[in-house]
């Protein structure tokens, strides 16, 4: 066994930390604030990213990436999202949209697609969640309806991220009411832009720019813009969502915050009850444990015998654990808990920004109980 | 990154498992408590070859020594295969184990041609100089109270190979209530189902088996830790003793609750890995010891983490 990272891994830690030092201000805390100097700082660094064929390390060098293994991937998920994410929404594309269509698109929607993706150019959004469509996505209603040389798309999606920023949505629409629900699902992708798409943005405690309402009036979509099969959308979605794998390395962020909170209290750290400190130390080891699930899933890509409850495993863990952090940081705040009182209170916002996105982590991406189920469906199969 | 354990050490798990199902399995338990007959426990273990294993100066042999307490584990086998591994006869002991204060030993009475030796934990070694008769208690059948010679320095290596290979026997502990766990689920109806299509058992189970894969990874990385000399070690040992008993009270917790009245009855293994996991969960340090224990040694070792290690010098453990 040997769980040191690769040389090839190592120089890429150092490389994004680098990078990361001399172009993302200590100040930032995530992209998605109500300053835009956060997002504008978001897209260059993607773009400074791209330059170096490092937004989409894994893909394969004819479509932006290094072809690098699935170890290094996990090295940009682990710096990126410990540094607060620099990559801002990129994570939709880079993670899934575009293997997603290296896989089943056309020659032409790879052309258009893929080079902006590795570019960092666009954003996209995930247009999948209905009012009445959540863990039980295959119910979604939103019809595309034959129409001329096309469809018509009338319906809603909510909880849409990015939304309001991107130019681009993954759309699913139900192109056959007659067929059982898994069936007469197809995938559209639509830029934003096309007429009759609203964006209504939703209020929320994870942050401006997370949740969206997003409506569908009339919206013309043509065969181009199918991709894969019409009818058989399903079958991309469920590998579209086995790409995410590991998904965020939020492990990474919950280490790099406990690591921080002995200086970060400075003085306060020494009259913390003991007992706090030991869930603190608790908290270090849970967080390893959670990055080694994550490697227990890469290894299994790399050998290709990874099954979705594998994933469901790290899932559990790692979103459990992030909200286990969360809890124990803001203990650790105490009175500051409950807001910074000043800009500058750097340790103090992050917390709270970690607290509150961390109270979505076992939502957001397929809840906990959904992964309990895949995880409990292959663990009590009969063999 | 290589997460998994060498093919010769899974191999050599895979014999010994074999071994000791056909010596009886936890048949073998039940016999030792009785009347502490483990004649064929240690023939069987004799023709294995184990004692040739050098897992304080091999890493590869300490991978198989891992995988071999393991197995012994999955039978709760009444035998100190940890312990021994542990040792360093060429020092002067033949079984090592971690003890501290008014010293308990598991294990040890069976075994009177073995030099034992205790660790404190904190680099000392005391021989033993007197071992009582096993307890005989329900839960701590082969546990004994132990007199010590006087305190010297120990051995690094074999010390936190003495903390982390009796996580790797109950990691097999584990294995075991687990897969028996599994299988009553699926075999066991109520109201015309099996228990395994109740969606409360199966999220249940779900969790469990998601601290325990965790689990075991991490015995495999604080195994390699240890191997390795990595900067964290003594901490990493500390680390997984705690997740051992975090996870050892929630698997058998599951256990006995899915299996109903039935996992109390000495019919079932269930019943035997339960009491026989007790003395490794409770010597020689409980979770909250063990626990305080960890917060200690953090002062002096920095916990090993993508941004507490000290090894890549280059993160930013503060904001600015
Ligand atoms: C921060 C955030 C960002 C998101 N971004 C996007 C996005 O970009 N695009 C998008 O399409 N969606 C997005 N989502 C939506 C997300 O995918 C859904 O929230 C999720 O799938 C759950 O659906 P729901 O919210 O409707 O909850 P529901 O499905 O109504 O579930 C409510 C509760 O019931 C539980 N439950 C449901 N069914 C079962 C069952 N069979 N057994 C046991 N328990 C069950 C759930 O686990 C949950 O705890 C986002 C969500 C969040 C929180």
């Amino acid at each position: 066994m040997d769980f040191s990272d690769s040389e090839a891994a190592a120089s890429l830690r150092q490389e994004l930390r680098g990078l990361v030092r001399e172009h993302v201000p200590g100040t930032f805390l995530g992209a998605f604030t109500s300053d835009p100097q956060d997002l504008a700082l978001a897209q260059s660094f993607c773009r400074l990213l791209a330059e170096k064929h490092q937004l989409t390390p894994a893909w394969p060098v004819e479509y932006g990436g290094n072809a690098a293994s699935p170890w290094e991937q996990a090295v940009v998920r682990e710096e990126m999202w410990a540094h607060f994410e620099p990559r801002g929404a990129q994570y939709m594309g880079v993670n899934w949209v575009g293997p997603a269509i290296m896989r089943f698109g056309t020659d032409q929607q790879k052309e258009e697609h893929l080079g902006r993706i590795a570019g960092g150019e666009v954003i996209w959004c995930q247009g999948f969640s209905e009012p009445e469509a959540g863990s039980d996505l295959a119910s979604l209603r939103t019809a595309a309806i034959e129409d001329g040389d096309g469809w018509r798309v009338e319906g809603q999606k909510v909880w849409t991220s990015y939304a309001t920023m991107a130019d681009w949505c993954f759309l699913l629409t139900r192109t056959n009411r007659d067929a059982p629900k898994h069936r007469g699902i197809t995938v559209f992708l639509v830029p934003m832009d096309r007429a009759g798409i609203k964006v209504v943005p939703i209020k929320a405690m994870v942050g401006p720019h997370h949740l969206n309402e997003v409506f569908f009036e009339g919206v013309h979509v043509t065969g181009d813009d199918v991709l894969g099969e019409v009818d058989a959308g399903w079958n991309i979605v469920r590998e579209a969502l086995a790409f995410e794998r590991v998904g965020i390395a939020r492990y990474a962020r919950c280490d790099r915050l406990l690591n921080m909170a002995p200086a970060a209290l400075d003085d306060r750290w020494e009259t913390l009850p003991v007992e706090l400190k030991e869930r603190w130390a608790a908290a270090l080891v849970h967080v390893r444990q959670s990055r080694l699930l994550a490697y227990r899933v890469i290894q299994l890509v790399e050998t290709g015998e990874v099954d979705p409850a594998d994933t469901a495993a790290y899932r559990i863990a790692a979103t459990q654990t992030d909200q286990e952090v969360a809890e124990v940081l803001m203990d650790m705040l105490e009175e500051r808990a409950t807001g910074a009182s000043s800009r500058d209170q750097l340790f103090e916002r992050a917390v709270d920004d970690h607290w509150r996105y961390a109270q979505a982590a076992t939502v957001a991406s397929g809840s906990i109980e959904v992964q309990r189920l895949l995880l409990s469906r292959a663990l009590l199969k009969d063999r | 990154m290589r997460t998994q354990l060498t093919q010769d050490a899974l191999e050599f798990a895979r014999v010994v498992d074999i071994a000791l199902r056909n010596a009886g399995g936890v048949d073998l338990a039940r016999r030792a408590e009785q009347d502490g007959d483990i004649a064929e426990v240690e023939r069987v273990l004799e023709q294995l070859g184990l004692w040739d294993l050098c897992a304080a100066s091999d890493a590869d042999d300490g991978e198989v020594a891992a995988a071999v307490c393991r197995a012994a584990g999955r039978v709760a086998l009444p035998y100190p295969v940890a312990e021994r591994l542990a040792a360093d006869p060429d020092a002067g002991y033949d079984a090592l184990a971690v003890a501290s204060g008014p010293a308990r030993v598991n294990l040890a009475s069976l075994t009177p041609g073995l030099r034992w030796a205790v660790c404190d934990g904190a680099g000392h070694r005391a021989p033993v100089t007197t071992t009582g008769p096993a307890l005989g208690t329900m839960l701590g059948p082969l546990v004994s109270e132990v007199e010590l010679g006087e305190w010297g320095p120990g051995d690094v290596r074999a010390e936190r190979l003495a903390l982390v290979l009796p996580c790797w026997t109950l990691l097999g502990m584990m294995d075991t209530t687990m897969e028996a766990t599994r299988r009553h689920l699926l075999d066991r109806h109520q109201f015309g189902q099996p228990l395994a299509a109740f969606q409360a058992l199966q999220f249940r189970m779900a969790d469990t088996a998601t601290s325990y894969q965790a689990y075991e990874e991490l015995a495999k990385y604080t195994l390699w830790s240890v191997l390795t000399d990595q900067p964290g070690a003594a901490v990493d040992v500390l680390s997984c003793r705690l997740a051992a008993l975090e996870t050892a009270e929630e698997v058998f917790r599951t256990g006995h609750q899915m299996h109903g009245a039935m996992g109390f009855c000495d019919e079932v293994d269930l019943s035997w890995l339960s009491r026989h996991g007790q003395a490794m969960r409770r010597l020689p340090w409980g979770r909250s010891q063990t626990r305080a224990r960890l917060l200690e040694a953090m002062a002096d070792t920095p916990f090993t983490g993508l941004y507490g290690d000290g090894l890549l010098n280059t993160a930013e453990a503060v904001l600015p």
